[in-house]
């Protein structure tokens, strides 16, 4: 059964049923992020939200989109949130909040206030939290690309790694039941249809075992959508320790944008096979990938090796957000934002639409030195968080990355 | 805030007054505290008070004041249609726009979606069954659930377990509310809790604030009348009904006994009328519509008596209701209190008196064992479900031998549970990753509680002490004075305790309530392979026929019981099948021959049978029906597909049929495809119109 902080972020974040055009919209990620930054700095915790204190907390409070009305709109859902969590619960699927002991450390540290503030799932999380070979590979995979998918699977039982895949028809099942088969575990990130997944005659026995873990950032009435089968793709590569790219291609697809995207932000090190049917593995492997050895005892033994990290570096557009540390252990929901990360939320809800000066960044920053602001915007032009020009600095949105949950309001769509 | 509260009391106290068309009307006690807890304080509330008391003008109020300050519709949990429509028109009193949602409307479900994201619904009214059906949620409460504002749970004594009345449906209802966050207000309802079922309630929704008063009803007298006899009890009834005041209702256990009472106070030309679950009336189009019309003739004190089972029971709301009698002893002393508790709410004097026959214990112990479903109906289904990525209930027929009435009950139960082994997606069952094991344990728990308050109402029905003292001891009332209106407490039976004025046509009636034999018209796709049948053409299927008795009932079925054993059937069973077919039945054309379903088990029994009957009706009995297939006892195959598929290729037509008007007999009629497969083969060999009569039809699981 959730707590009352679990509940209060499930209500401020997820869909509930089918969302309304005239219902309150769900904070998205970054959102959440802000509000519960400031719920943290006020020294309040989310649940007092639900205490009736909307108007108490949130009182100077100034956002532009997330307003104590919306937010007590949201947590208004009370008996929405009952229905949808007794049927979650009844079908055996689970609710994790980032609070949660459960919920996988490496996406927090890798993603920090991107990591989905809910996750959905159903079997042990256990296996999500040991080291994982992520296998990713184009739905029209060959039966070549296939039996090479089989073969990985095997060697990530044989080497005690878990597959992190997407749980989708062709290369992902195929990694993912050989692995299971050979008496190894597997973690599946789905789109859509994790009721359907988790109740399939191929994943239950391995659910109940607890060798496998399905879960997804979207809540389990989502339809398919393809935008969300695209931003899972960087949880897929977020939860493994490192990738195998079966086949691609080149500038197609999700699995060659969340190839890229991994490269980019150099989560885990990136391999690519030789071989494969698509054309996509070797453009990869001039963006940073390396050619998977014949051996690949290599792939499981943790390191990165040099040249992969050189290669990275060398095409990397984007520097990481921070630098590793272990991850959070802030008692609230939040994810502990460096104050770089703080400042680029900040820079969105100031920036996104027209420029500012450097003295309107520094005024509104209350008691940063501007020193510090102008290391901050010149960390951010350099990985392509803002723009500078004569009026000021822009905030670039990142491709590809819109926040998860901002995906999942149209369920219908095809 | 409590500057606020008078305003906020002013204005409820004003609504209140609107509805009730008083301008002097005041809250009852207690009322408007609930009323501040919901709206203000967003609280958990756990209302127990007697019906009457105004439980609906507190949350139709409390919905009045959270619409006008913006919050969402009250989402009414209702348990029975006769409350509902209760419940509509009350809303219409307090000016709140109440839509009810099941079943019935589907093709108004999108409307219904309009309405509340419209702002046009201020209360949605659903039953637990409803509730409880992923198909109903997904598709109607799921789009509007973002907006629901109060939520209200009536007779929240079924969510527990130690209640006379706990249902699978309200396990799920439980759940839910668990789940919902405080701030969001909740309202719970009962008018018959013990103790112990306000303390189950209140732990099971969890962090509920209890409001309690007084439950006593001054105006009943009550008395108790022990008839072993049905016929003593039809004919006590036809004398004494007459003269009790007002009109009221007739409680029976079961469907068949609602009809059979009602059926003879009809012939002692006393109105009433049979009410019970899916009750149909040809001039109606469907049981609802009947049943709204036999609750508005009850009201409008049209009848003398309803004759119901507790498909009219709680929250039925006549304020004049003068007697409720109960023609079979109920399960529990709680659920009585809340039957005869329907009875003078607002008259002086009203009797409830309570019968009990010798049947009771058997039927009671029927209920008891079929509460829970067979623990290997349950492996059965679950096992299936595992081998597949999903089935419909049809596909499970298939699969597994059981009526789908016990399929569904198995499903509904599994499903209730929470992780629960199996889930509903659309039309498919799924199954999940939870284990599952039967609860033995509680299954018997709750089996010997049943005992228990079934031995309280034996106790009760043999009171010497003020009966209306053991009622309310029963629901830890605490006021312990004689009522001083009772049989007991009188030292004399409130209603006279004759009954022989009537006895001799009581018992002609027990003797002559036959019932129909309606015409298959539908067989399971596949299931006829050998015949070749794809359907069953009108020219094929057979007519009305005619059942004598229900296996065991006195007295015909309790002659059938006793003779099947033996090798042959009493001669007086002929001549009563005689006499129901040319003194009452008298089908048209009238049949010229007599034929009998055969069987390899007991080839003499039927034929020598027919044989007799034919005599009597001066006939020839042509044995024109042979079985040439041994199959399964047709009693063991539980569901259309498999008593289908069971009788392909079973019979075979030899020798000449003669193209007249035929009676097909048989001794048990259990599903009645015996009966259609038989009549569609004489049809087939150019019979004229096929009867079909049989001696019992089987108890239902027996």
């Amino acid at each position: 059964m959730l707590d009352a902080q679990a509940q209060s972020v499930v209500l401020l974040t997820a869909v509930l049923g089918k969302r309304q055009p005239d219902g309150p919209r769900p904070l998205s990620t970054s959102e959440w992020a802000e509000l519960a930054q400031m719920l943290h700095s006020r020294g309040a915790k989310p649940e007092q939200l639900l205490a009736g204190k909307v108007a108490e907390l949130m009182a100077d409070w100034q956002h532009r989109s997330v307003t104590a009305d919306r937010v007590q709109r949201l947590l208004d859902r009370g008996t929405a949130l009952g229905l949808c969590l007794e049927r979650w619960e009844r079908a055996g699927l689970w609710v994790l909040v980032r609070s949660d002991p459960d919920y996988p450390r490496q996406l927090k540290r890798r993603l920090e206030w991107k990591s989905p503030p809910v996750l959905f799932g159903s079997g042990s999380m256990k296996v999500a939290g040991q080291r994982g070979l992520a296998v990713v590979g184009s739905r029209a995979a060959s039966p070549d690309d296939l039996a090479a998918a089989a073969r990985l699977g095997q060697q990530a039982a044989a080497a005690g790694h878990s597959v992190v895949s997407g749980a989708a028809r062709g290369v992902d099942e195929t990694a993912m039941l050989a692995s299971l088969e050979a008496e190894g575990t597997a973690v599946g990130v789905v789109a859509a249809g994790l009721l359907r997944s988790a109740t399939s005659r191929k994943y239950r026995p391995a659910l109940e075992r607890g060798d496998l873990a399905l879960l997804s950032p979207f809540a389990p009435e989502a339809g398919f959508h393809s935008g969300n089968a695209m931003s899972r793709n960087r949880f897929i590569y977020c939860l493994a320790t490192s990738a195998v790219v079966v086949t691609c291609e080149e500038g197609a697809g999700g699995t060659w944008k969340g190839a890229v995207e991994n490269l980019r932000h150099r989560w885990v090190p990136t391999w690519a096979r030789r071989n494969a049917g698509g054309s996509g593995n070797r453009a990869l492997v001039e963006c940073g990938a390396l050619w998977l050895p014949d051996d690949t005892a290599v792939v499981f033994n943790g390191e990165r090796p040099a040249e992969v990290a050189e290669g990275a570096k060398r095409r990397t557009r984007v520097e990481r957000l921070s630098t590793e540390r272990p991850a959070s252990t802030a008692p609230a929901d939040s994810v502990e934002l460096d104050h770089y990360s703080l400042f680029l939320m900040h820079m969105k809800s100031w920036a996104a639409q027209m420029p500012v000066d450097l003295d309107t960044v520094h005024r509104r920053e209350e008691g940063v030195r501007k020193v510090q602001v102008e290391a901050w915007l010149k960390r951010a032009e350099k990985d392509g968080s803002v723009k500078k020009s004569e009026s000021g600095f822009l905030f670039v949105e990142e491709q590809d990355e819109d926040d998860c949950q901002s995906d999942m309001f149209d369920v219908n769509a095809p | 805030m409590p500057t606020l509260e008078p305003s906020i009391r002013r204005e409820a106290l004003a609504l209140l007054r609107d509805a009730v068309a008083d301008t002097s009307a005041t809250f009852r006690d207690g009322q408007w505290e609930a009323i501040d807890a919901l709206v203000r304080a967003r609280r958990r509330l756990l209302v127990v008070e007697r019906t009457g008391w105004g439980k609906s003008s507190v949350y139709f109020i409390a919905t009045r004041l959270l619409r006008e300050s913006g919050r969402g519709p009250t989402l009414i949990v209702s348990p029975l249609l006769a409350l509902m429509r209760n419940q509509i028109d009350s809303a219409q009193r307090h000016r709140v726009r109440a839509v009810r949602i099941d079943s019935t409307n589907k093709a108004d479900w999108p409307e219904i979606e309009t309405l509340v994201h419209g702002g046009e619904a201020d209360a949605l009214l659903v039953s637990p069954e409803r509730l409880a059906n992923d198909e109903f949620v997904d598709g109607v409460l799921m789009p509007i659930a973002d907006s629901l504002g109060l939520l209200v749970i009536d007779e929240a004594h079924c969510i527990s377990d130690w209640g006379h009345d706990f249902r699978p449906d309200y396990q799920r209802l439980r759940n839910i509310v668990r789940r919902i966050p405080q701030g969001t207000p909740v309202l719970a309802t009962t008018a018959t809790a013990n103790d112990r079922v306000v303390q189950d309630v209140s732990e099971q929704l969890g962090d509920v604030h209890v409001q309690r008063g007084p439950l006593t009803r001054e105006s009943l007298a009550l008395q108790t009348l022990a008839l072993p006899s049905q016929d003593a009890r039809l004919a006590w009834l036809s004398e004494h009904l007459p003269q009790l005041p007002g009109t009221g209702i007739v409680y029976t256990l079961t469907k068949r006994d609602a009809d059979r009472v009602a059926d003879w106070l009809v012939e002692s030309d006393i109105e009433a009328r049979a009410y019970y679950s899916d009750v149909g009336h040809p001039n109606f189009e469907n049981s609802d519509a009947y049943r709204q019309r036999l609750e508005r003739a009850l009201h409008r004190n049209e009848m003398k008596a309803l004759v119901a089972t507790t498909a009219l029971g709680m929250g039925y709301d006549k304020p004049d209701l003068g007697f409720v009698i109960h023609f079979q002893a109920p399960g529990s002393v709680v659920a009585y209190y809340q039957q005869v508790g329907r009875a003078g709410r607002q008259i002086d004097h009203a009797f409830g008196i309570m019968m009990h026959g010798a049947e009771d214990d058997a039927i009671l112990d029927y209920f008891r064992r079929t509460a829970f479903p067979d623990e290997a109906h349950v492996q059965a289904i679950l096992s299936a479900l595992e081998e597949s990525d999903g089935l419909s209930e049809r596909n499970l027929e298939r699969m597994v031998n059981l009526r789908s009435g016990q399929i569904k009950q198995a499903l509904r139960f599994l499903a209730a549970a929470n992780p629960a082994p199996v889930v509903k997606d659309g039309n498919t069952w799924l199954r999940t990753p939870a284990p599952y094991v039967v609860d033995r344990e509680h299954v018997n728990r709750l089996t010997r509680q049943r005992e228990t308050e079934w031995a309280e109402v034996k106790r009760y029905v043999n009171e010497s002490g003020c009966l209306m003292r053991f009622l309310r001891r029963a629901l830890d009332d605490p006021a312990e004075d004689a009522c001083g209106k009772c049989a007991s407490c009188l030292g004399r039976p409130i209603v006279g305790e004759t009954f022989g004025r009537h006895l001799a046509g009581a018992a002609r009636h027990l003797r002559t309530s036959e019932e129909p034999i309606k015409p298959k018209k539908q067989i399971a796709p596949q299931a006829f392979e050998i015949y070749g049948w794809s359907g069953l053409p009108n020219d094929v299927q057979h007519e009305e026929g005619r059942v004598l008795s229900r296996w065991g009932d006195a007295p015909w079925g309790a002659m059938v019981k006793q003779d099947k054993h033996q090798s042959r059937f009493r001669r007086e069973l002929a001549v009563a099948l005689a006499d129901m077919v040319q003194q009452r039945w008298q089908p048209q054309p009238e049949p010229e021959w007599v034929a009998c379903v055969p069987s390899l088990r007991a080839p003499a029994l039927v034929p020598d049978l027919a044989l007799r009957l034919a005599e009597c009706l001066n006939v020839p009995f042509c044995a024109v029906v042979a079985k040439v297939r041994s199959n399964e006892p047709q009693k063991n195959q539980h569901n259309r597909y498999r008593q289908c598929r069971n009788l392909d290729g079973a019979f075979e037509i030899v020798g000449d049929v003669p193209s007249s008007p035929v009676l097909l007999l048989d001794d048990v009629f259990d599903s009645g495809w015996t009966l259609a497969v038989v009549a569609a083969l004489l049809r087939q060999a150019g019979s004229g119109p096929v009867f079909p009569v049989a001696l019992a039809s089987a108890a239902p699981g027996g």
